[in-house]
């Protein structure tokens, strides 16, 4: 019986990150729902069974930045993994004493995505799955 | 043909009689025009340093997907094939912001003589008149009729004008062919400056993004268009003028370019005849300003 995929969000304006990180993320054993906008997430019906958010922080009109204050208000504890294409410390700084699980830099390897997610989902090996599970 | 004497959105000092073109918003969206040289090449950095992580982000993830879906058991020889495709795209991305870099930063002779903006106007018209037909875009045109002559790089002035007119255009793309006017207008102000505005009834630009536009590397467009605003507002600023942009009061966007006619008072520059300059020099030169 294969195991279970935990789903994960992906939040990015840029298109070519749309286009790939779902597939990578795929390979590491998640299930991904991919948005263009913090208002298209915010607006996801569905947005009760995303396991972990992975985000961009350069958008606009709303920033991860704005995103991540804006589940706060909500009270959802929906741990987000933050990805800057600006190498910025302070920003890393920033959001993580908000509360984001990890801020990751352009470019990432896949192993530290994959560290940043499974330290996020606070389960040991969460992406173990993909050894068993290949793509979907 | 307008007349003289108008008061354009030029400075806050300025009074008197205002003419369809003077908007409040474009009072102040040159009052808050990033006047921080001392900062312009640290944001020219973090924009060369954004726009290369992209695409070398995108490169990352992708020969990583590829090279999972190949260790799979069965390989995804689809997949991977997908995510190769996908690489040298980004590797051609990052080759266009090189590309783009360059543009900025090539040195040419620039050559300084008496400018006509007028004539310089109705030469990029003419050169734009193919474009503009198969856009189906109208023009309408009133340049005032005593102009002061200016001192500048004719050439660069006319790419200057050339993005604004194309800008326009593709502003306009999917408008109601009906829609679809551009009106130029140049005027001279009291102070002794030219002022051009080039007016759209396009899809405008969001409200937050006025100054972005400017920014280095900003395109809306994947293969960008001819030398783009960020390098359009160098020159400019290197002739001592000012470039901005305002929204309509109905639909579109108005681009505004003054120059002044007179030697400028500030510290700006004088281009002096035979200058080899480029964009990199200036932005270093206004950073120690």
């Amino acid at each position: 019986m294969t195991r279970p995929r935990p789903t994960v969000a992906v939040i990015d304006d840029d298109e070519s990150v749309r286009e790939s990180l779902p597939d990578l993320l795929r390979e590491l054993g998640f299930s991904v729902y991919a948005f263009a906008s913090a208002q298209e997430f915010l607006a996801f019906d569905a947005i009760a069974m995303i396991r972990c958010l992975i985000t961009d922080v350069d958008m606009s009109p709303m920033s991860g930045l704005d995103l991540q204050v804006e589940l706060k208000r909500r009270e959802d504890q929906i741990p987000i993994v933050f990805i800057s294409g600006h190498p910025d410390d302070a920003l890393r700084h920033l959001v993580l004493d908000q509360g984001g699980a990890a801020c990751l830099f352009k470019p990432f390897t896949d192993t530290a995505l994959l560290a940043a997610i499974s330290a996020a989902l606070g389960v040991h090996g969460a992406g173990e799955t993909a050894r068993n599970g290949g793509k979907p | 043909m307008l007349t003289t004497g108008s008061a354009v959105a030029g400075s806050s000092q300025r009074a008197g009689r205002t003419t369809d073109f003077d908007h409040h918003n474009g009072l102040n969206a040159e009052l808050d025009a990033p006047l921080d040289n001392a900062n312009s090449l640290s944001v020219l950095t973090a924009s060369i340093v954004h726009e290369v992580n992209q695409p070398l982000s995108g490169i990352s993830i992708n020969a990583s997907t590829c090279l999972r879906m190949l260790c799979a058991d069965p390989p995804n020889i689809d997949g991977a094939r997908e995510t190769a495709r996908r690489t040298l795209r980004d590797v051609n991305r990052a080759a266009e912001v090189i590309k783009r870099l360059r543009a900025l930063f090539t040195e040419r002779a620039e050559l300084t003589e008496a400018v006509d903006l007028n004539e310089a106007v109705l030469e990029v018209l003419a050169m734009s008149r193919n474009e503009l037909r198969k856009s189906q875009v109208s023009v309408q045109r009133t340049l005032a009729y005593n102009m002061p002559l200016l001192v500048g790089d004719r050439i660069q002035l006319q790419q200057v004008i050339l993005n604004l007119i194309r800008n326009a255009i593709e502003a306009m793309r999917g408008a109601d062919i009906r829609e679809r006017k551009l009106t130029i207008v140049t005027q001279r102000h009291e102070n002794g400056s030219v002022l051009l505005s080039v007016h759209d009834a396009g899809v405008g630009i969001a409200q937050q993004a006025f100054d972005d536009v400017f920014k280095p590397f900003y395109s809306t467009k994947p293969e960008g268009m001819g030398i783009g605003l960020s390098v359009s507002r160098s020159i400019v600023e290197k002739h001592g003028g000012r470039l901005w942009a305002t929204a309509n009061d109905g639909p579109g966007v108005t681009f505004w370019l003054s120059i002044p006619c007179t030697p400028p008072t500030r510290s700006n520059r004088r281009l002096a005849p035979g200058t080899k300059t480029s964009a990199m020099s200036d932005v270093a030169s206004l950073a120690c300003c």
